[in-house]
Order: structure tokens, then sequence, then C-alpha cells
């Protein structure tokens, strides 16, 4: 049955589901489901800083005294290379050393494997703060100096039509990553529950003269710019989506994330059905909901004490399984609906953690840090897979016993709007050189 | 002198609002030519409570009940305002029970705010400091002279005391400040009587950093010694600088007290609008100088102020949710157990003693975002439905809301807007609103009242401009 249906799905992904052009009426331009051209990206944003020095791991000392420097600092959270085998990937491109995914990260390490992955290493900026909160602002906005916009919200603005949503967070409000000028974003927790309250047999059953006057009222103008005008709009989405989503199948459909840990592997089902939803429209624009950004959140990464090394009950081990499962999951359900090659799914986290553990024993943790690696993951048709940056070198730390940075995020954001949305990235993060991701 | 101007209505009503939780039938006109010293004085009170959210047990149940019990003081108009800054506090010293994982832990703190919420700020950062939720929150617990954790020493400079930046945007302290400041945060922990942990903080010498630090190095602040907290009992135990005191000896770019701006800037943000002028700022930030850091001078201060009265002041900022649901109850006068109110709370995105993280809830339109927005319309419905207590429900009653003499629907429709707060309304929408009242039963029909009137009430609770104050 499953098997049928994926069939059949993988033959209806016709170009004409993905032809996305400058069109004019509003049905056609839900017509074209995804981005200007074509291709959806999912942002997963790993909340408090995640230990990049315990998910992507040197297993030797080639190049520099990586794996050295690695056991001394941490007795109590160092991964022992036997753990390591079976998550091997390519060595650092810059120095050799060799790299291993955590061990809880398998699903991840077959993707490399296979090609549809990208470690990107070594990623931070130029005086890197330590706060989570300037941390995150810096890697929402695109610019250590945050003005405001988010960098995917500039990006919505300047290529997109504005008269359509195309961007959805999950967790209730917007991420500021999708904050515009004007173009709009959604924030939700579950899109199949986005009703607005019904009771038509109740003592409420005036709810039909309610909705006319709600699309009413909330459509009528005010002061632009005005926070009144963005709650107005914000109802007026409500009005809208709350009719279309609930038409959205999540669940019983096949979804890998059907039954997953974590509350990632939920949001990322979600996303997988809406897309679904909208290839499964196609012949109707009207149904369908022209989402093609989406933010997807996994927090508990400030791993201060109780971290944990590769025990798959302790925290951090959690934290690297529920990601590498629901990412896992999510690119073979885009493999199974056939649209793998127009999606492109990117995780980052605001810092990195120190070289050094904090503590000892069962307590040990590592406290806030500066350089972090990013995942990208893509079919191997259109993601240029393997390592790139430089794991930085942890006998040569900079001034604070920090990670130096080898790349800036806002090269791996420059790929994307480049390379994979076929933009310019240039007005909207400054002049960077982009790295080769994508084919 | 702003101080004894008289408050109009519109005024009572926004100071109600802003101030407290919303006015209750005929407060506003109780409060109207009043001066405003003595309104504010009335609605701060004279004495503070010491009393505390229930916490016998440690599990969902019993935080969900802490909430109701939170809940019930905001929607008491004697205890209102205090509550307001309790709240305040909570936002401001954030710590979750998720992290914290003791109730009775956040109990205790939550009567601390009760307590401190008008009282000297300074005090106040000091019992934060060995608060135990807060310790637990921020690995005070785990800050030991051999392993260092800087995590409360970096937030109560960025977040609680100082600000990462001053208001020109000049960082207010360096990285090496943090490490300083925490080995000075050294050495707390739960004192054990009989082998037994009790929940009473301590200091322990043993884990207790006792070498010389210096903090805010090349300032003109500058201060290198044993810095430390004190203990309890306000004895000097082991350190002999306090270093609670420095953070308000800290000048910013400008040469101005940074802690004074920058809570003055923050309340001002709750009570008022974002971004106020710099002017502004100081002006309050003097008052609480020259008060010696008195959170009461403060409030009083901003509460008579003129700009406090403005049209910015009065519409411009989206309310969090504990501000839109108390104050439809309170205008409702709504009896319930509140049995559902905080669930529907977490949904709107407000978990009381559950803040997002140590910066707290971010105060923004953000709160109106789409999905937020609806769970709006989940609450407005209930309130607006309620007929009894009944399984957590609401008992409203709706014709106590109406003049029976006054039956223009048009007339119905102003007064309810201008029971409810609601200014700045689109001209069409009090049109749609009136024509929503004409289609179908007749003001006459036996049914009017209560599906009617009752579905007004919710169109009134999500207008936009319900939204703000």
């Amino acid at each position: 049955m499953r098997i049928d249906r994926r069939q059949f799905l993988k033959g209806a992904s016709a170009s004409a589901f993905l032809a996305g052009s400058g069109v004019l009426s509003l049905a056609a331009r839900r017509a074209s489901a995804f981005s200007a051209n074509g291709r959806a990206v999912v942002m997963i944003n790993l909340s408090g800083g995640n230990d990049y020095l315990n998910t992507v791991i040197p297993t030797d000392d080639v190049g520099a005294d990586q794996r050295s420097v690695y056991e001394a600092g941490r007795p109590d959270l160092a991964v022992s290379l036997a753990a390591l085998s079976a998550t091997q990937i390519a060595p650092c491109a810059a120095l050799g050393t060799g790299l291993a995914l955590h061990p809880q990260m398998g699903g991840l390490a077959t993707l490399f494997q296979e090609g549809k992955l990208a470690v990107v290493n070594g990623v931070g900026y130029p005086d890197h703060s330590l706060s989570h909160f300037e941390a995150e602002a810096v890697w929402w906005a695109g610019n250590p100096q945050p003005q405001g916009t988010g960098w995917m919200g500039r990006y919505l603005d300047a290529s997109l039509p504005l008269d359509v949503t195309h961007a959805l967070s999950f967790g209730g409000e917007v991420n500021p990553t999708f904050v515009a000028q004007a173009a709009d974003a959604l924030g939700v927790r579950e899109v199949a529950r986005f009703g607005l309250p019904d009771d038509p047999e109740g003592e409420f059953r005036d709810v039909d003269n309610r909705r006319p006057a709600w699309a009413d009222i909330f459509g009528d103008s005010r002061p632009p710019d005005s926070i009144l005008a963005k709650i107005a709009r914000s109802g007026t989405n409500l009005i809208e989506k709350s009719a279309l989503f609930e038409t959205i199948e999540v669940d019983e459909w096949g979804s890998l994330n059907q039954d997953g840990e974590s509350d990632l592997a939920f949001q990322m089902r979600q996303i997988a059905s809406v897309l679904r939803h909208d290839l499964n429209n196609q012949g109707n624009p009207s149904n369908q909901t022209g989402l093609s950004f989406f933010h997807g959140h996994i927090g508990g990464f400030d791993t201060h004490t109780q971290q944990g090394r590769d025990e798959p009950a302790d925290w951090h081990p959690s934290l690297m399984r529920w990601v590498s499962q629901a990412m896992t999951n999510f690119q073979r359900d885009l493999e199974a609906l056939g649209i793998a090659d127009k999606v492109v799914t990117i995780t980052y986290s605001e810092f990195g953690r120190r070289i050094q553990q904090n503590d000892s024993g069962r307590t040990a943790g590592t406290d806030h840090g500066t350089a972090n690696c990013m995942f990208v993951m893509g079919d191997a048709t259109v993601l240029n897979g393997g390592t790139y940056g430089q794991l930085p070198v942890l006998s040569d730390p900079d001034d604070h016993d920090n990670m130096k940075i080898h790349v800036d995020f806002r090269q791996v954001y420059a790929s994307v709007i480049d390379q994979w949305l076929g933009g310019n990235h240039v007005p909207l993060l400054g002049s960077f050189t982009a790295l080769p991701l994508f084919v | 002198m702003a101080a004894t101007d008289l408050l109009t209505e519109a005024h009572a009503d926004h100071l109600l609002r802003r101030a407290a939780f919303g006015p209750r039938s005929g407060q506003v006109q109780a409060l109207a030519g009043k001066t405003r010293a003595n309104a504010v004085a009335g609605l701060l009170g004279s004495k503070v409570r010491k009393t505390r959210p229930p916490a016998k047990n440690n599990n969902f149940d019993t935080l969900r009940r802490m909430q109701r019990w939170w809940l019930q003081q905001m929607r008491n108009p004697k205890f209102a305002a205090q509550e307001k800054l309790v709240l305040f506090w909570h936002d401001h010293f954030p710590s979750s029970y998720g992290v914290v994982n003791e109730l009775r832990w956040m109990s205790t703190q939550n009567a601390l705010f009760r307590e401190m919420c008008l009282g000297n700020f300074r005090d106040l950062v000091f019992r934060v400091t060995r608060d135990a939720a807060m310790l637990q929150y921020l690995d005070g617990f785990r800050n030991r002279a051999q392993n260092p954790n800087e995590n409360y020493a970096r937030e109560v400079m960025e977040l609680f005391a100082l600000g990462r930046e001053d208001l020109l945007g000049v960082p207010n302290y360096t990285q090496e400040d943090v490490v300083q400041m925490a080995r000075a945060f050294t050495g707390f922990g739960l004192l054990y009587k009989r082998n037994r942990r009790t929940d009473t903080v301590t200091l322990y010498s043993e884990n207790f950093d006792a070498g010389a630090k210096t903090l805010f190095a090349g300032m003109p602040y500058e201060v290198t010694g044993n810095l430390g907290v004190e203990n309890a009992d306000g004895v000097p135990f082991p350190p002999h600088i306090n270093v609670i005191d420095l953070l308000f000896t800290h000048t910013d770019s400008q040469g101005r007290p940074t802690a004074a701006r920058f809570i003055a800037k923050k309340l001002w943000e709750w009570y008022a609008y974002p971004n106020p002028a710099l002017p502004l700022v100081d002006e309050l930030a003097d008052v609480f100088v020259a008060s010696g850091y008195e959170i009461r001078a403060l409030v009083e201060a901003l509460l008579v102020h003129d700009e406090f009265y403005t049209d910015q002041a009065m519409s411009s900022t989206a309310k969090n949710p504990v501000e839109f649901a108390t104050q439809m109850i309170v205008a409702l006068d709504a009896k319930s157990s509140f049995e559902n109110l905080p669930s529907n709370l977490d949904r709107m995105g407000m978990d009381l003693f559950n803040p997002p993280s140590v910066n707290g809830w971010n105060h923004s339109e953000a709160w109106l975002a789409t999905a937020r927005f609806r769970e709006r319309f989940f609450l407005a419905q209930r309130l607006a439905a309620g007929r009894s207590k009944k399984d957590g429900g609401y008992s409203v009653k709706a014709a106590k809301l109406l003049d029976p003499s006054v039956t223009d629907t048009g007339q119905i429709v102003d007064g309810m807007l201008a029971r409810f707060g609601i200014r700045n309304l689109p001209s069409a929408s009090r049109q749609e609103l009136i024509d929503y009242l004409d289609g179908g039963l007749a003001l006459s029909d036996e049914d009017w009242l209560e599906i009617k009137f009752r579905g007004l009430l919710v169109l009134l609770f999500t207008l936009p401009e319900f939204q703000v104050h």
C-alpha cells in the first residue's frame, strides 16, 4: 500500500508542480508552491549552543594534535575511537584530520556516505558573541549587528510575491530568521490543528456570522506599519489558513517520522506533510499552502552540566540521536515523495562550546564557546556532499582558549541564496565567498 | 506638575490596564478625578505581602495549582498593581520549573519577588543571587573554585543589572569580567542538616575562590580584591568586597550609572512602550539613583509622568497573554476556578514559572503571531460563552454588562468599546460590529443576549485594538 502510494507520488511529481515563475494570478502563484525557482529551504535551529566537538569528532592527530588535545581536555566527555568506527566521515578537507560524527548520528553518517550531507567545519563570525541571545540574533539576522530583519525575511521581501505566505516556523511565534519588512510568515505549533473555535451545534451557534465579520474587520485599513496593521494581518492569515490547514494530512500517510522520539521528528513530519499536500494538490492551486521556507527548532543544547559522552540515554547523545533520526527520516520521506532534489535542510546553532570540559565525572559539561559546524542535507544530484571548512586547531585556540573561526556563517547563507535559490546574496548579506555546496 | 494632575476617565482606564490587570466595573469612574500621585499610591498600596503559591508536591498538578493561585492574586484589585510587578520581576529574573525541577524553590522565588516587588533593587539582586531556584537555573550550585561556571555571572551583567551594551551601543563589560565575576560567585550550596539536604542556601568556604579578582579592568571603577557575595546575615564571609555593590558603581560610556539607566528603561518598556527617548530614561534613572535604588520611587515617578499619558503610551504595546486574559476576566467579573487558564496561557506563549529563556518572554508583536493569536480566540470564546464555573469554566453574567434602557445597537457597541478600553478602532470595523449585532436576531428576541451579545463579546476581544494597550 505504501509502496503504491509512493510510486504514485513519484510519478506525480511532474515538473509542473515545481515550475515557478513570475506568474500573475494568486492561484497561479500558489500553483508554483515552492520558492521562486521551485526549491524549498528547511532551517533547523539547535538552540542553546551545540557542542561541536562532540558532534564532529576528531579521530586522529593528522595535520595537528587534534585527537590528543580533544581527549586531554575532555576526560569525561571524549568519545572513544572504538565507538566512532561506524560514523566515520571524510577527513577535514583542510588539515586531513580524521573526523567522525557522534555515534548516535548513524543516520546522518549514512547520508554522508551517499553524498547527501555536507559538513561545514569551523563556522562562526569575527568577535564571536558568547551570549545566547546576541549570538542567536546574529545568526537569525545574518549580521553581527542585527538590524531588525532576518536573512530569510530579506530574501522573501526581495524575491517572492508578497501576497502569499511562503514561510512557516514551529513553536508559536515567527522565528526571527523570517522577520521581514513586508513578507508574512506563520508561526504554528501544529499545522493540522489550526482551526478557529467552532461549535455550530452548541450555544455558540452564531459563529457562522462571526466568520465574515472577522474577515471584514481584519481587512479594514489601519495605519501602515503600525502594530495594529500587523495584528490585523495576523488575523486575516488566521482566518484563511485555519480553513486550509485543517485539510493537511499529517498522520499515518507513511512518514518515517510518524513515531519519532522527539518534537523535532514531529516538526519534520509536518513539513513533509505540507510539501506532500501541495504535491497532491497540483491540480487545485487554491488548495495549496504555497509554503516553501520552514524553520524547525530543537532546544536543550546548553549543556553546562551532565552532558554525557555516548551512552544513548545521556543528554547530549540523545540530542544527537534525535537530530539525526528526524533529519534522516525527513530525507527518506522526501525521496519517497520524489521531491528530495527540491528541498535542502540546514542546521545551525548559535555557538559551539569550550574545548575543555568544565567539571569532572557525571556532572561534566561544557561552557559557551565559539566555532561550530553546520549540516547541509540534500539530494546527491543537487548537493556537493563532503566536508568543508576546517576543524579549528585545538592546540592553537584564540586568546580566550576558544576555537578559531574558519568559515563565516554568511558564506553558507550566500551559497543557499546564490546557488540553491538562484538569487544574489550581496544586497541581503554583504559580499561573501560562497562555498561550492550546490551542484 | 504631573503628579498633581487629575486623572481623566481615559487616563484612569490606562493606568489600571498598565499598572494593574485592568479595570473592573466602576473602577475607572472611582479613580477619575483623583490626582495621579494619589491614584498611583493607592494602587500600589503601602504594604507588601509575603504570601506564596502552594507547593506541597513536585509534580505537574502542583505547578498548575501554583499558576492558578497566582492568577487569582492578579485578578484581585487590592493586589493587582503589586502582582504586576511580581510578574515583571519573574520576567526580569527568570527561572523555569523545567530546569529548576523543584517547585518549592519556584514558590520561594515567587514569594521573594512579592516581598521585594517595591523594595530596594540592590537588595533584590543580592537576594536573587543566592536564591535556590536561580542558583539551580543558572548553574550557580555548580560554580565552584575548582570549576567555575560562568552562566550566572554573564547573565547578571547582560540581562539583570547592566545590559550587554549601554544605551549608546558600547559594551558594558568584557569576557574577562565574566570570568572574574564567576569566580566571585563561587561556593554557593544547600545546607545539610543531619545528612539531609535542606532548602537553605549557604556559602561553602572550601568551594569559594578567595583569591584576588579584578573586575572591570581598565575602567575608572576597576576593583581588585577578594570579591565575593556577602552571606545571608550581611556578615562579610569570606570575601571582603561585595561584588553586587560593584554592579552599582558601574558607569556607562557617558559616565552615567549603568544599572539605573538599564532598569529605568526596562520598567518603562514594561509599563509604557519600547525604546523610550534617552532624556526620559535619564530623568527616571536620576530618581532611581537619588532614592538609593528604591523600586517604589522609580515606579511612582514613571506612572505619574506626563509621557505615560500620551497616545503612544496608551495604545502601542501588545498585551502579553496574562494581561489579555486578566483584563477580560476582571472586566467581565468572570468567576472561575481557572482550571484551564494556565494551559490556555501556555498555548498563547506564556506559561507562568516557565519563561522560555533567561531573557524572559519576548515582548513584542510576536505575542500576536498567527498561532498565538488563534489561542486568544479560544479564550475569548470560552469567557464570552461562560455561563457556569463547572468543569473549569467561567461564570459571566452578560446582562450585568448592559444598560437595559439602551436599545440602539450603535450605542451598545460604543458602550462596550469604552468599557473594554478599545481605542482607535477603524470606523468600518465599528460598523461591522453593529452589522453583526443587527444580523439575525432582534434585540427583543429571547435569545439575543445569550447568542448575539455574547457573540459580540468574542468579536470585541479578538479585535486588533483590544490586543494593545
